[in-house]
């Protein structure tokens, strides 16, 4: 039985909820997301937040009581940690299970080079793929 | 050997491509007049709706908060200042909010990324990218 604390291996893959309101990601355009959609805001203190897909679904992750739709981004911890990126998993009880974050992507250095390199990084190169907008219940 | 592969003629391929580009404007000035007309678009359908109704971006539950009307009036100042220029520059490829209170022109063409934020207190950015990597860092006086 796998355990939320577990290391996470390099095959694993993670996902990054996008919120829909915020125009981050248009399936209609050419366009790969926004980075905004990667950059830390201001409750990601400790780290920007993903999800392993070991513990939830794309669909699970998206549901919400308030009707805010979702893109989920499916990512690959091979690719994050070849580009220097540092996954650790951090279990939060009030939310989603397989909750992690990467801890170099703080709301503090968010402004700082190796920050808003990642970020672009993220959104133009290291989605595998994005799926939604998916139902919020 | 050498003169059977003297003797073996390439695939012919055509040398000029017959197939017209009616989307592409033909001349300089009828580009900039596209390039115009796209930040009218941005300006008038995009920034101008937000600072109508703003508060579609904020989002207490995210943590996100709508851009200030100060930061769209900025925004929009700067998009019809880059509008007049005499030589425009290519329009947005996208305008996002930030989150923060800001927002954020976007322009990507090929392995280059540009982003023009505008800072919730009207401070301005340009950071461009290439292949992920931070070219330059622009401050922009946008009062």
């Amino acid at each position: 039985m796998p355990d939320e604390t577990d290391p996470i291996s390099d095959d694993e893959l993670l996902y990054r909820r996008i919120p829909d309101s915020m125009h981050w990601y248009d399936p209609g355009s050419n366009l790969t997301p926004s980075p905004e959609a990667f950059r830390p805001k201001v409750r990601d203190k400790t780290g920007l937040s993903l999800f392993r897909a070991n513990f939830v679904t794309p669909e699970k992750l998206a549901q919400n009581d308030r009707n805010a739709r979702f893109y989920v981004a499916i990512l690959c911890e091979r690719e994050l940690r070849e580009l220097g990126l540092e996954i650790i998993p951090k279990p939060n009880p009030t939310g989603p299970p397989g909750h992690c974050e990467i801890p170099e992507l703080r709301y503090e250095n968010r402004r700082e080079t190796r920050s808003e390199e990642f970020q672009v990084a993220l959104a133009t190169m290291l989605c595998v793929e994005i799926l939604g907008p998916l139902p919020t219940s | 050997m050498r003169d059977a592969v003297a003797t073996l003629s390439p695939e012919i391929k055509a040398a000029v491509s017959t197939s017209g580009d009616k989307s592409t404007p033909v001349t300089a000035e009828r580009l900039e007049d596209n390039w115009r007309e796209r930040w009218n678009e941005c300006i008038d359908s995009t920034l101008i709706e937000w600072g109508r109704n703003p508060d579609q971006f904020a989002d207490p539950d995210e943590g996100f908060r709508a851009p200030t009307t100060m930061c769209i009036q900025a925004a929009i100042r700067v998009a019809l200042r880059l509008r007049d220029l005499k030589e425009p520059p290519p329009p947005p490829s996208r305008v996002v909010p930030d989150g923060e209170g800001g927002l954020v022109f976007e322009r990507i063409a090929g392995d280059t990324h540009e982003s023009l934020r505008v800072y919730a207190d009207c401070a301005g950015e340009l950071l461009t990218f290439k292949h992920c990597e931070l070219k330059s860092r622009l401050i922009l006086r946008l009062t």
